[in-house]
């Protein structure tokens, strides 16, 4: 092109270059192409205060862009140890480090990758960051031929990056459903997360409610007289909407059921509407429990952190149980939850003998898998009720509500409970639709905001990893007219809440025992015209 | 003009898709261009899908209020890669290249520069919606981050009997 084009001549506008911002990192590899901290897509350092009270390393003051994070001066040597024991302690850990052939059929799986095209999102890659620094310091073939044998130098950098990228991954674990080798890249984040805590490389979101956990009972901090007069507020509410008064027994000694559930549930909207829910329903069937201050969350961010640190906080809730005397252990709709518990807790501080196996008093269902953990999930619970005809429900009293399901990432692929919310949902909805096959059970796209991503300084990275899910929302919303998602998951009722407003505005979310008391026909109840959030019901609402 | 873009429809489609995915690097383009399935690649299906839509909308001259629900929703994806209003609504310029390379082998036509710019000022009118489009998915996220706030303390405020009145409200259609 002639650089002597004007703008009225054909030419001028073949060099337009207006608009042309070529991000491409030129075909680069990828070791060679440093991290690029982009606010909007990183997550603020823990607090002093928390790690003091949690007991963990390094406490001091830093920011992800300055230059100078304050590392240990023997960090490097901390790393190379802390990899070596962990690799001898944990077996997945070795073997995931491994046997990976990098034949990419995870590279195109994870949300982050799909909604937000940054390509250290690929799990592959995301796992290939701790697993350079591995050959290098761990094999053979690393140690002589480093880089031709895909292994590089543990450097400041490295740890930037896993800084940036392990609080990139919400630890869903959809990758590995994809592996035909069953590598879980969530658990090759868990250790690059805990490798980063022993130079106190960290975050607030996480080690705040950490803190907290350990301090008061929950991540929020909600202290006991909090707690007492949050329920009682509750109560309040369900009497105006339902005319019945609730109790909502607390640290009471000798009931037979402990109840725990996460403490977004008591604080946040839409969960507080939840654990009406679920007051309504011990309510209604006169069930024997007691919730509990100091194990007043089931949730754990000790998960997000380190397996010390979530075997101390999941220890919190068999102290309790032991103390006040219960027979059983009933969870809320919790979603990591679920994963500490059948995943972790067993080992780490089972079996819980002095329990009994979880029996429902009202159908005498012994829920037998949980023999040795003792404690059921509320939807296998009420699936149960309802089965047997416990219940008396209305779904017209839902007929406002054309709901869909979003399999928690945690209760999906960690638990595999995927019939019992359904069918409480079509037992209780009048209209119920799923989203496509490849996003739903065990392929769930995550809410983007798990594993202690779901604060607002990293919104705009949560808004893309929330795409594929919310693309998903968007389809039986313009295809069926949905207007609810319902999820069991506090993380995800708070961060879905977000994702579709943003992308799919016309779509609220909801948990399951909200839908579940708003269909129950509750003795006592005075003829029901609003919900649980006092807002019209039924046909009314349709008007 | 018309004709002879209609006749290049195809492939100037093609062409803006792949220029608008090199917003993203190389790894994710090539995924984006690749992958059919509109759940597995939301994204670039969706990229594909409007930017034809949109293409074919200049031709006709629609009306602004039949391309701005599409053209929103590519702009909803582009305003939160991180890369700045100006990238986020690029692509919109980055289709008079697209044209002016496609229709390259016709410049003996004399009166084509005239045509082509009367057509490019549809394209400036694209644009214009874009930036518009733009802003107010920006400020959407502004709005939702602080409901998101609310909504973390909502028990703790509503039983204090905090007045949310002057904070966002939630949008029109919001909770169906
Ligand atoms: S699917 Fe498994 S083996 Fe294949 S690249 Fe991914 S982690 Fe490696
Ligand atoms: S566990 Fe989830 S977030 Fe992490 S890499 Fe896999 S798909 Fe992505």
């Amino acid at each position: 092109m002639t650089s002597e084009a004007k703008p009225d001549q054909m030419a001028y506008y073949d060099r337009e270059k207006l608009g042309q911002v070529d991000l491409r990192p030129g075909g680069a590899d990828w070791m060679d192409v440093p991290v690029n901290m982009r606010p909007g897509s990183f997550i603020y350092p823990a607090k002093e205060k928390h790690l003091q009270y949690f007991g963990l390393p390094n406490p001091r003051q830093w920011f992800p862009t300055d230059p100078d994070w304050k590392l240990p001066a023997n960090w490097k040597e901390i790393i190379i140890e802390g990899m070596r024991e962990r690799l001898s302690k944990y077996r997945s850990f070795q073997v995931f480090m491994d046997i990976c052939v990098r034949c990419g059929a995870c590279a195109d799986k994870c949300h982050f990758f799909i909604g937000g095209g940054d390509p250290r999102n690929m799990p592959v890659l995301r796992a290939e960051l701790l697993r350079s620094i591995y050959r290098r310091e761990f094999t053979q073939a690393g140690k002589i031929l480093g880089r031709l044998a895909g292994g590089r130098e543990l450097t400041v950098d490295v740890i930037k990056e896993w800084f940036y990228y392990f609080y990139q991954c919400t630890e869903c674990r959809r990758c590995s459903v994809f592996c035909p080798y069953g590598i879980d890249t969530a658990e090759i984040t868990m250790m690059g997360r805990e490798l980063l805590h022993l130079l106190g490389v960290n975050v607030n979101w996480i080690m705040e409610p950490v803190a907290n956990c350990f301090r008061t009972g929950n991540h929020l901090g909600i202290q006991p007289h909090g707690l007492r007069d949050t329920l009682d507020f509750f109560a309040d509410d369900i009497e105006e909407a339902t005319g019945v008064r609730v109790e909502a027994p607390l640290n009471r000694k000798g009931a037979e059921v402990l109840f725990v559930t996460p403490s977004g549930d008591f604080l946040a909207d839409p969960g507080t509407y939840t654990c009406m829910g679920y007051m309504c329903l011990f309510h209604e069937i006169g069930l024997d429990y007691t919730f509990s201050t100091y194990a007043s969350d089931g949730g754990n961010f000790g998960l997000f952190t380190s397996h010390e640190a979530m075997k101390r906080l999941n220890a919190k809730i068999y102290a309790e149980a032991r103390r006040l005397g219960v027979k059983w252990i009933l969870g809320g709709e919790c979603g990591h939850m679920w994963r500490v518990l059948n995943q972790y807790m067993d080992t780490m501080n089972g079996p819980a003998d002095f329990l009994q196996v979880p029996t429902s008093p009202l159908t005498g269902t012994r829920f037998e898998h949980a023999r040795s953990t003792k404690m059921i999930h509320i939807t296998e619970f009420t699936a149960d009720l309802i089965k047997h005809g416990k219940l008396n429900l209305d779904p017209s009293q839902n007929d406002h509500v054309r709901v869909t399901f979003h399999d928690s990432c945690n209760p999906a692929r960690a638990m595999g409970i995927f019939e019992e919310p359904r069918y409480i949902l079509r037992s209780v909805c009048n209209h119920f639709h799923e989203m496509p096959e490849n996003t739903i059970r065990e392929k769930t796209f995550c809410c983007g905001g798990g594993a202690g991503l779901g604060t607002d300084e990293n919104m705009e990275m949560r808004l893309r990893g929330g795409m594929p899910r919310a693309s998903a929302v968007r389809h039986v919303h313009e295809k069926h007219g949905v207007n609810h998602l319902a999820a069991m998951c506090a993380i995800d009722r708070a961060t879905l809440s977000t994702v579709c407003e943003y992308w799919v505005p016309e779509v609220r979310v909801t948990g399951i025992h909200e839908l579940v008391t708003n269909a129950l026909v509750m003795k006592g109840q005075k003829k029901r015209e609003v919900n649980l959030r006092l807002e019209p019901i039924g046909a009314q609402a349709e008007e | 003009m018309d004709e002879q873009l209609q006749a290049k429809r195809a492939e100037i489609v093609r062409a803006w898709v792949e220029r608008t995915v090199e917003m993203y690097p190389a790894d994710a383009a090539k995924f984006l261009l690749r992958v059919n399935d509109p759940f597995s690649n939301p994204v670039g299906t969706t990229i594909a899908l409007e930017l034809e839509f949109l293409f074919d909308a200049l031709l006709r001259d629609v009306p602004p209020d039949e391309v701005v629900p599409r053209l929103d929703r590519v702009i909803q994806i582009t305003s939160v890669q991180d890369v700045g209003s100006a990238r986020a609504v690029s692509f919109v310029f980055a289709l008079k290249e697209v044209i002016r390379r496609a229709l390259a082998a016709d410049r003996a036509d004399a009166g084509l520069l005239r045509r082509c710019l009367e057509f490019e000022q549809r394209i400036d009118a694209l644009a214009l919606l874009a930036f518009d489009s733009c802003s107010r998915f920006l400020q959407r996220i502004a709005d939702i981050r602080v409901r998101e706030a609310k909504r973390r303390v909502w028990s703790l405020m509503r039983m204090l009997k905090v007045d949310w009145d002057h904070l966002p409200a939630e949008e029109e259609g919001a909770g169906g």
